[in-house]
C-alpha cells in the first residue's frame, strides 16, 4: 500500500518536472524565423544595392502607367491643364479649373507617389552610408554614383512638388516611428533650393554614362539639364534674377555628349530609347509574364504594371481615362505648314498610319478629327502587354536636351545674351526641319529671338510631353513674360464649341494645385497651415 | 471563568451597556454555532454533588469549575453574582443545578458542546438546537448548501458538506423551511422534534445544466462569469451549413450579422461590440482546438492579398453542425481569460458529441431537404423607358460627347437603334429558382462501463439563389475515450471534412445583376453556348473588336461567363487530438492533449478562352499561350497547420463546505501558412476531366510563399473557490508570449478574477416567496490581443517592386528587367500587446417558478489598438506601420428572460434577450482622425454631407451662390433641380484641430459630418416554443436597432443620367420645373453639381426585425415505439422555414445584405434515434 503512494508521488512529481522543462522550452518556441528577408541582413551584395536604388526609378510606374484601379494615370492632370491639350467634353476639372478640390484622386496619388520615390531615395541613401551595407561595394565608384541617382531621383520629386504644389513639406531624410511623423510644410523656395543643392552634388557624384545594360540611369547630363530647369524655373518666380540664369548657364555648359538625335520623332520611338538626346526617361516596359495588370501598382509586384500608358489620346476600351485627352485647336494651328513636328505629334488621318491595332478606332472624330500621336505614331504605338493591350514599353521622355537648350536660351535671353539664345533656338529648329527626307524648309531658321519666339517654340517642340506646359506658363506668368490672368478660354485652348464660361480658371488660385485632403487630415502641421490659398 | 473586564466605555454611556452586551454575546453564539459546536455526552453523564450555604452565586460557580470540565461565561455587569444562595444538590446534571441556581435570577444559561457554559440576561435569546440531515431523493446522497430557515424569521443556516445541518430555534414547534436551488422546497413543522432529516425532491429549473467553461465545465448555478450557452436541440433548428448561424437572436452580448445567401459566405461575429477596427473576431475553439487561419492577424486591412488567398470559403462550414453538442460564448474577460491569448473578443466554443459511459449503442439520424428562394427583386427600367432615359440625358448638355460605343444606338434613324429592342430580364436570368439544401446526418454512440465512443458521417449541400454557387461537406469524426485503469485515462477525437464549393469569382453582387442594360440580350442558339456575345469579337477582316455591341450599358454576361467559365473551390480539414489523463490523487488530474488541425484549401479555376466574348474587359483571348490556345487554367493551394499542445494540471475537491477548483494550463500552439499557386495559358482541351498545367508549351506561371509561421506561448492559473455555493471568487493569471511582438515586448501578464454571492443562500432572504434564486456577481479583467500583421515590429525587404534598365537588343523596348529592395514601411520595434480590460457586474435570477432571468452591465476600453498608423502620406510609405494607437470603449447592458409555463399538456416557453452597445473611440494616435475612427465617435460612422435640398428657382439658386459656395460644383452649369449641401464646419487654424464647428460659408470636405453608426445601438431577439403532447412548435426572432445604413443601391441606382449602367424606375421622378416635388436632382449628363454625390440623402435606418426560423414538429407517441420493439426509440418529424418575414424601413434589397441577401428557406426534415 505505501509503495503504490509512494509510485503515485512520483509520478505526480515527474509530471511536473517534466511541464516545467516543457515550459522552458516554450520560450524558445516563440522564436520563430521570420519569412520575410529583414533589413538588417538583406543588403549582402553589390548587386543588392543596385536592386535598392531601382526600387526609386520603379516607383515612377505608379505615376506614367495606366492605373485604371484608382482613378487614371496621374500625370494626365498636369498634361491637361496648359493650353497645348484639351478634354473632350467639358467634365474636366484640370482643365476647366471648375471644382477641382482637395479631394481630387489623381492630384493626391501624385503627390503621395513622389513621396514614396523621395523616400525610397533617402532609404538609399542611409543604407549606403551603413558600414555593414557599403563594405559590398566593389565596383570602383559605384557607390558615388548610387548616391548621385539617390540625390538626381529625389530633387526630381523635390522639383515637381515645389511646382505644383509649393509648400510641400521637405522629406529629405528616413523617418523612423519614434520621429517626427507630421512634418511642416516647407517655406519659400526652401524645397526648390534643396533640389538645387542635391542636384549640384549629384551631378559631381554621377557617371558621365552607364553601360548598354543600364543605360537609362541618370548621368551627370541628367543632373545638369535638371539644374538647368530648376535655375531657370528659380529665376521665374525670384524676379528673373540674373544669379540664377547665371547659373543654368553654367550648368547647361557642364553637359557634355549629349546631341539632338537626328529625327525628332526618335525622340518618342520605344527603338531608340536612351539616346543621346535624352537625359531622363521613365523606364516602360512590361513584366516578364506578360501580364501588366492595369489595375495593380507596380508595388505589387508580378503582374504590377511596369509600362506607361498612352491611350487617353486613343480608343482603347479601358475606362473613363481613355480616348479623352486631344490637341487643342490652338495646337493644331501653331504649327507652320512643313513643320515636321506637326505629323509626329498629331494628326487627323489615322488610317494612313498603318495601324492595324484594334483599339484604333477609323472614325475618329473628336478634337476636330485630330489625334495626339506623339508616342503611338505607327510602329511606336505597337509595343503594348500582350494580354491587356494597356500598357506602353515605349518610355516617356521626361528631360530631353531640347528642352534643356529652350530653357537655357531663356537664361541667355534673359542676360542680354541674344546671341547665344538665338543659336539654342534655332538647333532645335533646325533639327525640326531635318527629321524627313528630304528635309523640310521649315520652320526656317529664326533671325532674332524675343521671348515669345521661345515661348512659342517650347509650345511646339514639347508639346503633349510630361506636363511642361503648365509648368512653363505658371513661371512665365510668374516672371511676367505672359499674364494668365488675363487669359480668356480660347488662349488656353478651351474649345470654342463649348460655352466659355464653362472655364473658370482663377489666378492666382489655380495657379497651385490644392494639398491633397488626406494629408491635411493626417497632419496637423499641414492642416493649422491650410491648404494653398482659394481652396 | 471568564468574566469581561469593565469597559470604560461602557460605564459612561450606561444606556448602550446591554445592547453592546446582546450583540457581543450574539455575535459569540453564533461564531461558536458556526463552528458547529454543540450539547455533548459531557454534560449528560457528569454528575455534581455538593452543598453551600450562604454563598454567593459566583463562588457556587467557582467552586464547580474547580471539581469539574466545565468553565463559565457571564457579564457581572448584567447579572447579580453576588446574590447569596443556599444550595444542596445530590448527583445532579449541571442543567438541573443551574436551573436551581438561577431560578430566581434574571439570568438563564446555555451548555456548550466544549463544555463552555454561558451565563446572559433573559434578554439574550439562547435557543434551541434542531440538527439532521438534507439528502436527494433520488439519490439519497446528502445535499450540501441547502437553505434552512425558520419560517416567518431572518434565522437560518445551510448545509454542510454531507447535508449535516444544525440550527438554532426559538423553540420546538416552529416551521423549518429547506430550499435548495434545482429542487422543490419543503416547509416542516418540527412539532417538538429535535432532529429532523429531510429528502428534497430535485426539479428542473436548467440552474444544474452543465455549461462548458473551457477547461472544464461547471454547472450554471456556479458560473460567475458572462457566458452563453446553446445546447444541439437548439443549433439543429436552424437550417446553415455553419454553426455561427446557430447563435443569432439566442444569446445575449453575441451579434451574429452579414448573413449572406452565399452558402460559403462568412458570418460577421461580434462580441458585446467591436473591440477593433481590426480583427474583431472571436476565437473559435473546437473541442479544445483554437482555430487559426491564412491571414490571421491581418483580416480586415489593407492586405488584399490576404483576403483574396484565404479564399471565400468560410472555415467554420467545415464542422457539421450535427456534431455538435453545445456552443458556449465566454464573453467576459473573467471567462475568456483561460484562452488569453486570441480571446480578447471573446470565445466561441465549441464542444462536439460523445458517447457516454454505460448507454447502449444508439444510432440517430437525421435527414433535412429544403428549398431556397431570393424574393427581393429592383424595379428597373425596361427598355423603352431606359432609351428615352438616355436621348433626353444627351439632350441634357450639347457638350455631351456620345461615346463611341453608344454611337447610334439612340438614334431612331439609325439602323443599330435599341429603343425598339424587347426588355430583358437580367436579375432573373441570374437567379436560381427554388435552389436546394439539403442535410443528412447518421451518428453511433455509446458506451461500456470503461469506454465511450462516437462515430459519425454527414453530408450536407446547400446552393446559392445565384447561378452556379454551391457548397457541400462530408465529415466524419469519431470520439473513443476509455478509462485504463483508476489512474489513467486516454482519449482521442478526429475529425475530417471535405468540401467542395463554387463561385463566380465577383460576380455575385445581386444587385448589379440589376444594372445590365434591358437591351442587351441573354440567348442567341448562334452564340457560343447559345449564349448571346457582348462583344463584337473577331471582325470579318479578321482582326478583334472589343467594342461593346450593345453600347455602354451593356455589362459582362455572367450567365454565359458561369456556364462556360468554372471557379471552384475544394478544401479538405483534418482536425484531432490525443489525450492522456492521469489522477494520481483524489480530485488531481493531470492532462497532456496534443492536437492537430491541418487544413488544406484549393481554388481551381479554367477560363474558356470563348468567352471573352461575353465580357469587354477581357481583349482578344486568341492570342494567348502563344496561340491556339482554348482556353486558360489556374490552381491554388493553401496549407494550414495548426499544433497545440497543452498540459492541463486541475485540482478539484470539497473540504466540507469548502469547494476549490485549481487549474494551471500551459500551452503552446505552433501555427504555419503556406500558398503556392501554378497557371497555364496554353490548354488545347476545354473538357474539364482533362485539363492539368504544363504540357507541350510553356506559358505557365508558379509561385509560392515561404510558410508563414506564428507562435504563440501561454502559461495560465485558475483557482476557483465556492462556499456553500454562496460566495464565490475566481481568479485567473495568465502569461502570454506571442511571436508578433520583439523580443523584449513578448510576454504579457493578463489577470482577471470575478465574484459572486448568492444572495438567497442567506437567511435573510428566506421571507421572499417569489424569489427562488437570485445571484449576484461580477468581475474584472484583462485580456491582451496580439493580431497584427507578422514582422511589424520588424523592417523586411520587399522584392515587389520590379524596373528595368538598358537597352536590350533581344527585347527592343523592355530592358533588362529586375526586381526592386526596398522597405514599403517602418518598423516599429516597441510594438505591445493590446489589452482590453472588462469590468461586469450583474445577476441571474430565478423568479417564481421557471422565470429565469439575468441581467448584466459591462463596461470594456481596449487599449492600445494594435493598428495601422494613418500617418501623413508626405512620409512616402507604401504601408503604414503598425502600433498601439487608440483605445476604443464598449459599454452596455444585456439583459435575457426564459420563462416556461405548463397548461396541462401544453409547455409553453418564451425567451428574450436584448443587448445593448455604446461604441466609442477615446483616443487615436495624436488625436488625429483615421477617416471614420475618430475620437468620441463609434467605430466606422457614417461620415458625409448634409443634404439640404433641391434649388427650386434660378432666384433660389442666385440667392445661395450670393452666400456660399460648394468646392464640387462647375458653377457655370448649376440649374434648378440640384441639389444643395449645408454648411457645417470649416477648416481648421488652430494646431492639433482638424475642423473648426464656425461656418465658412463654403462646402467642402469639412462639411462632412457624422451621418450615423454602422454598429447598432441594440440588438435583441426572443423566441416561443410550444409542446403539446407529441407536437413541438417553436418560432425566433432577431433584430437590430438604432443603427444606419448607407443604401448604395439608391445611391448607384436612383441617378437621373446615365448612358450606361441602367437605374430604378424611381430615378425616372426626376426634378422638372413641372415636378418639383422630388428628392431626386434634375437629369444632366455629368452631373455638374455633384447631385449623386454621397451625402445624407442615402443613409437610411438599418433596423430590422425578423422572423429567422419557425419550426413545426411531430414526435410519434411511445405507442409506436412499442410497436417496433424498440428497434425505433424516437422519431421527429418536422416542417419549417426561414427567414419568413422581415419588418425593416430599410429600402434597399436587406437590410443586413445587399450584395447577396438571405434566402427563404423553406424545409423539411426526419430525426430518428434506433
Amino acid at each position: 500500500m505505501k509503495v503504490i503512494k509512494y509510485y503515485k508521488y512520483l509520478a505526480a512529481t515527474s509530471i511536473l518536472l517534466l511541464s516545467s522543462m516543457f515550459f522552458i522550452s516554450c520560450e524558445k518556441n516563440l522564436d520563430v524565423a521570420p519569412s520575410k528577408e529583414l533589413e538588417g541582413s538583406y543588403f549582402d551584395s553589390e548587386n543588392k544595392i543596385q536592386r535598392a536604388v531601382g526600387s526609386v526609378y520603379a516607383k515612377m510606374a505608379d505615376m506614367y502607367s495606366p492605373q485604371a484601379n484608382q482613378g487614371g494615370c496621374p500625370i494626365t492632370f498636369s498634361i491637361l491643364a496648359g493650353d497645348d491639350i484639351t478634354f473632350d467634353g467639358t467634365g474636366s476639372a484640370y482643365e476647366t479649373w471648375s471644382g477641382l478640390n482637395a479631394s481630387d484622386y489623381r492630384i493626391f496619388r501624385m503627390w503621395q507617389r513622389l513621396y514614396q520615390m523621395a523616400a525610397r531615395a533617402n532609404f538609399v541613401m542611409e543604407k549606403i552610408e551603413d558600414p555593414e551595407v557599403n563594405k559590398y561595394y566593389v565596383t570602383t565608384g559605384l557607390k558615388d554614383y548610387n548616391k548621385g541617382e539617390a540625390l538626381f531621383l529625389r530633387s526630381w520629386v523635390f522639383y515637381k512638388l515645389w511646382d505644383w504644389y509649393r509648400k510641400a513639406p521637405i522629406l529629405d531624410t528616413r523617418v523612423s516611428f519614434d520621429d517626427n511623423t507630421t512634418l511642416p510644410p516647407s517655406e519659400g523656395f526652401a524645397m526648390l533650393d534643396k533640389a538645387i543643392a542635391d542636384l549640384e552634388t549629384a551631378a559631381t557624384l554621377l557617371p558621365a554614362s552607364w553601360d548598354s545594360k543600364n543605360l537609362g540611369r541618370v548621368t551627370k547630363n541628367s543632373a545638369y539639364g535638371l539644374l538647368v530647369k530648376c535655375y531657370v524655373l528659380r529665376a521665374c518666380y525670384n524676379n528673373k534674377n540674373a544669379v540664377d540664369y547665371g547659373k543654368a548657364i553654367t550648368a547647361f555648359d557642364k553637359i557634355s555628349g549629349a546631341s539632338l538625335v537626328e529625327s525628332f520623332g526618335d525622340n518618342f520611338d520605344y527603338r531608340t530609347e536612351n539616346n543621346s538626346e535624352s537625359l531622363f526617361e521613365y523606364q516602360a516596359t512590361q513584366q516578364p509574364s506578360g501580364q501588366d495588370n492595369a489595375w495593380l501598382d507596380n508595388d505589387f509586384g508580378g503582374v504590377g504594371q511596369m509600362g506607361a500608358y498612352y491611350h487617353m489620346w486613343d480608343g482603347h476600351w479601358g475606362n473613363y481615362t481613355t480616348g479623352i485627352y486631344g490637341p487643342t485647336q490652338k495646337l493644331v494651328n501653331a504649327y507652320e505648314a512643313g513643320d515636321p513636328r506637326k505629323d509626329e505629334t498629331l494628326t487627323n488621318n489615322a488610317d494612313n498610319l498603318g495601324w492595324s491595332l484594334w483599339w484604333i478606332s477609323p472614325t475618329w472624330s473628336k478634337f476636330y478629327g485630330y489625334q495626339m500621336v506623339k508616342y503611338t505614331k505607327g510602329e511606336r504605338g505597337n509595343k503594348y502587354d500582350q494580354i491587356w493591350q494597356f500598357s506602353s514599353s515605349n518610355n516617356p521622355r521626361l528631360i530631353r536636351l531640347a528642352d534643356v537648350k529652350l530653357a537655357v536660351a531663356e537664361a541667355y535671353l534673359q542676360t542680354g545674351q541674344a546671341g547665344q539664345a538665338l543659336t539654342q533656338v534655332n538647333d532645335i529648329r533646325t533639327r525640326a526641319r531635318n527629321s524627313v527626307s528630304p528635309a523640310s524648309a521649315v520652320p526656317a531658321n529664326l533671325a532674332a529671338v524675343t521671348m515669345n519666339d521661345i515661348i512659342n517654340e517650347r509650345f511646339l517642340e514639347l508639346a503633349g510631353e510630361d506636363g511642361h506646359r503648365w509648368t512653363d506658363l505658371r513661371r512665365w506668368h510668374a516672371a511676367g513674360f505672359i499674364d494668365l490672368s488675363t487669359w480668356t478660354a480660347a488662349d488656353f485652348g478651351f474649345p470654342a464649341i463649348y460655352d466659355p464660361t464653362l472655364f473658370k480658371f482663377t489666378a492666382p488660385k489655380n495657379l497651385l494645385y490644392p494639398i491633397p485632403q488626406s494629408e491635411l487630415d493626417a497632419n496637423p502641421n499641414m492642416a493649422t497651415s491650410g491648404n494653398n490659398s482659394g481652396y | 471563568m471568564i468574566n469581561f473586564s469593565k469597559p470604560i466605555l461602557w460605564d459612561r454611556y450606561p444606556a448602550f451597556k446591554k445592547y453592546l452586551l446582546i450583540m457581543k454575546l450574539s455575535f459569540i453564539l453564533s461564531f461558536l454555532g458556526m463552528m458547529q459546536i454543540y450539547a455533548s455526552v459531557y454534560s449528560q453523564n457528569t454528575k455534581l454533588t455538593f452543598a453551600y450555604k450562604d454563598v454567593s452565586v459566583k463562588e457556587v460557580l467557582s467552586q464547580i469549575e474547580k471539581t469539574t470540565d466545565f468553565r463559565f461565561f457571564y457579564n457581572e455587569d448584567f447579572i447579580d453574582m453576588e446574590r447569596k444562595v443556599d444550595l444542596e444538590v445530590t448527583d445532579m446534571k449541571v442543567e438541573d443545578v443551574l436551573s436551581n441556581l438561577l431560578a430566581s435570577s434574571e439570568a438563564k444559561f446555555k451548555v456548550l458542546e466544549n463544555n463552555l457554559i454561558i451565563i446572559a440576561p433573559k434578554e439574550v435569546n439562547l435557543q434551541q438546537t434542531v440538527t439532521g440531515k438534507v439528502t436527494d431523493s433520488q439519490t439519497g446522497e446528502g445535499l450540501p448548501g441547502v437553505n434552512v430557515v425558520v419560517k416567518g424569521t431572518t434565522t437560518g443556516t445551510s448545509t454542510g458538506s454531507g447535508g449535516n445541518y444544525s440550527i438554532e430555534v426559538p423553540d420546538k414547534n416552529v416551521t423549518l423551511v429547506f430550499s435548495f436551488i434545482g429542487y422543490a422546497s419543503q416547509e416542516i413543522p418540527l412539532n417538538g422534534r429535535a432532529t429532523l432529516d429531510v429528502a428534497l425532491v430535485s426539479e428542473a429549473t436548467g440552474l444544474e445544466d452543465v455549461v462548458v467553461i473551457g477547461y472544464g465545465t461547471r454547472v450554471k448555478k456556479d458560473v460567475t462569469t458572462s457566458i452563453s450557452a446553446i445546447d444541439a436541440s437548439k443549433i439543429q433548428n436552424v437550417v446553415t451549413m455553419n454553426a455561427e448561424m446557430a447563435m443569432q437572436g439566442k444569446m445575449s452580448g453575441v451579434q451574429v450579422s452579414g448573413n449572406a445567401g452565399n452558402p460559403m459566405s462568412r458570418p460577421t461575429v461580434r462580441i458585446r461590440g467591436t473591440n477593433t477596427w481590426g480583427v474583431s473576431t472571436p476565437l473559435y475553439v473546437i473541442d479544445g482546438i483554437p482555430v487559426v487561419e491564412y491571414g490571421a492577424g491581418i483580416e480586415g486591412l489593407e492586405d488584399p492579398r490576404a483576403s483574396d488567398v484565404r479564399g471565400p470559403v468560410n472555415i467554420m462550414s467545415t464542422i457539421d453542425p450535427n456534431d455538435i453538442e453545445s456552443i458556449s460564448v465566454l464573453k467576459d474577460a473573467s471567462a475568456a481569460a483561460i484562452y488569453g491569448v486570441r480571446a480578447a473578443n471573446g470565445v466561441i466554443l465549441i464542444t462536439t458529441k460523445k458517447g457516454r459511459l454505460g448507454d447502449k449503442t444508439t444510432i440517430e439520424f437525421s435527414a433535412r431537404y429544403g428549398v431556397q428562394n431570393i424574393t427581393q427583386k429592383l424595379d428597373v427600367l425596361n427598355t423603352a423607358q431606359y432609351t428615352k432615359l438616355v436621348q433626353d440625358v444627351y439632350a441634357s448638355d450639347p457638350a455631351s460627347t456620345v461615346a463611341a460605343e453608344n454611337v447610334g444606338l439612340f438614334d431612331p434613324a439609325s439602323p443599330k437603334y435599341l429603343g425598339n429592342s424587347p426588355t430583358y430580364d437580367w436579375q432573373e436570368a441570374n437567379k436560381v429558382k427554388n435552389a436546394p439544401t439539403q442535410d443528412y446526418s447518421i451518428r453511433l454512440s455509446g458506451g461500456t462501463e470503461k469506454t465511450d465512443y462516437y462515430l459519425s458521417f454527414g453530408y450536407g449541400s446547400t446552393d446559392g439563389n445565384a447561378l452556379g454557387n454551391y457548397l457541400t461537406r462530408k465529415s466524419g469524426a469519431f470520439k473513443l475515450n476509455t478509462q485504463i485503469n483508476k489512474f489513467l485515462k486516454v482519449g482521442t477525437n478526429y475529425r475530417i471534412s471535405l468540401g467542395d464549393g463554387r463561385d463566380a469569382e465577383g460576380y455575385y453582387n445581386y444587385w448589379n445583376f440589376a444594372l445590365t442594360a434591358p437591351w442587351q440580350p441573354i440567348y442567341d442558339p448562334n452564340g457560343p453556348n447559345g449564349w448571346a456575345k457582348q462583344v463584337e469579337g473577331k471582325l470579318p477582316n479578321g482582326s478583334y473588336s472589343a467594342n461593346r455591341i450593345h453600347g455602354t450599358g451593356s455589362r459582362i454576361h455572367v450567365p454565359a461567363m458561369v456556364d462556360m467559365n468554372r471557379m471552384w473551390y475544394s478544401n479538405i480539414r483534418n482536425m484531432g487530438n490525443v489525450f492522456v489523463e492521469l489522477s494520481p490523487l483524489k480530485g488531481l488530474r493531470v492532462k497532456g492533449t496534443v492536437s492537430v488541425d491541418s487544413y488544406n484549401h484549393n481554388r481551381y479555376a479554367f477560363e474558356n478562352y470563348v468567352t471573352s466574348v461575353f465580357n469587354y474587359t477581357r481583349g482578344d483571348l486568341s492570342t494567348q499561350g502563344g496561340g491556339n490556345s482554348v482556353g486558360g487554367y489556374n490552381e491554388r493551394t493553401i496549407k494550414n497547420s495548426n499544433i497545440i499542445s497543452e498540459l492541463t494540471i486541475n485540482y478539484n475537491n470539497k473540504f466540507g463546505d469548502h469547494s476549490i477548483d485549481l487549474l494551471a494550463n500551459l500551452s503552446n500552439q505552433q501555427y504555419k501558412s503556406m500558398y503556392g499557386g501554378a497557371s497555364t495559358d496554353y490548354l488545347t482541351t476545354t473538357n474539364l476531366d482533362l485539363i492539368r498545367l504544363g504540357g507541350s508549351r510553356e506559358y505557365n506561371n508558379t509561385e509560392s510563399t515561404p510558410w508563414e509561421k506564428t507562435a504563440l506561448v501561454g502559461q495560465m492559473v485558475r483557482a476557483s473557490y465556492n462556499y456553500q455555493s454562496k460566495y464565490y471568487v475566481d481568479a485567473t493569471v495568465r502569461r502570454d508570449g506571442s511571436s508578433r511582438f520583439a523580443p523584449e515586448n513578448r510576454w504579457g501578464i493578463f489577470p482577471s478574477f470575478s465574484l459572486a454571492w448568492r444572495l438567497t443562500g442567506e437567511s435573510f432572504m428566506s421571507g421572499i416567496g417569489w424569489l427562488n434564486d437570485l445571484k449576484l456577481r461580477g468581475g474584472w479583467g484583462q485580456l491582451g490581443n496580439q493580431e497584427v500583421t507578422p514582422w511589424a515590429f520588424l523592417s523586411p525587404i520587399t522584392t515587389q517592386p520590379n524596373y528595368v534598365w538598358g537597352n536590350d537588343p533581344a527585347n527592343i523596348g523592355r530592358g533588362y528587367w529586375s526586381e526592386g529592395a526596398t522597405v514599403f514601411g517602418m518598423a516599429n520595434p516597441g510594438l505591445q500587446w493590446e489589452k482590453l480590460s472588462t469590468t461586469t457586474v450583474g445577476f441571474d435570477a430565478t423568479l417564481i417558478k421557471n422565470l429565469n432571468l439575468s441581467f448584466e452591465y459591462y463596461n470594456k476600453l481596449n487599449d492600445g489598438i494594435l493598428q495601422t498608423v494613418t500617418l501623413p502620406s508626405s512620409l512616402g510609405l507604401v504601408e503604414a506601420p503598425k502600433a498601439n494607437i487608440a483605445s476604443v470603449r464598449n459599454k452596455g447592458i444585456e439583459v435575457s428572460f426564459n420563462y416556461t409555463k405548463e397548461i396541462g399538456d401544453l409547455v409553453l416557453t418564451v425567451g428574450g434577450n436584448l443587448t445593448t452597445v455604446k461604441n466609442s473611440v477615446e483616443t487615436t494616435y495624436k488625436g488625429i482622425p483615421m477617416g471614420t475612427i475618430e475620437e468620441g465617435y463609434p467605430i466606422y460612422y457614417i461620415k458625409g454631407y448634409k443634404y439640404g435640398g433641391i434649388f427650386q428657382s434660378q432666384s433660389e439658386l442666385d440667392a445661395w451662390l450670393a452666400k456660399y459656395s460648394d468646392a464640387s460644383y462647375q458653377v457655370a452649369k448649376l440649374k434648378p433641380g440640384d441639389t444643395y449641401y449645408l454648411d457645417q464646419r470649416s477648416a481648421p487654424t488652430e494646431p492639433g484641430t482638424f475642423y473648426k464647428d464656425s461656418l465658412d460659408n463654403k462646402i467642402d470636405s469639412y462639411d462632412q459630418v457624422y451621418l450615423g453608426k454602422t454598429i447598432p445601438g441594440f440588438f435583441y431577439g426572443f423566441n416561443i416554443d410550444a409542446q403539446f403532447k407529441g407536437f413541438d412548435f417553436s418560432a425566433q426572432f432577431t433584430g437590430v436597432g438604432d443603427v444606419q445604413k448607407v443604401n448604395s443601391i439608391r445611391q448607384s441606382m436612383e441617378s437621373p443620367y446615365t448612358t450606361g449602367n441602367n437605374v430604378l424606375t424611381s430615378a425616372l421622378n426626376y426634378w422638372t420645373p413641372t415636378n418639383t416635388n422630388t428628392s431626386i436632382p434634375r437629369m444632366i449628363y455629368g452631373d455638374p453639381a455633384q447631385n449623386m454625390r454621397f451625402s445624407s440623402r442615402f443613409v437610411e435606418s438599418g433596423a430590422y426585425l425578423r422572423l429567422s426560423t419557425i419550426q413545426l414538429g411531430y414526435t410519434l407517441p411511445d405507442a409506436f415505439y412499442k410497436l417496433t420493439k424498440e428497434t425505433i426509440r424516437n422519431l421527429r418529424v418536422y416542417v419549417g422555414m426561414s427567414n419568413v418575414f422581415t419588418v425593416t424601413k430599410y429600402t434597399g434589397l436587406d437590410p443586413e445584405n445587399d450584395n447577396y441577401p438571405v434566402p427563404k428557406i423553406m424545409y423539411f426534415g426526419v430525426n430518428a434515434k434506433f
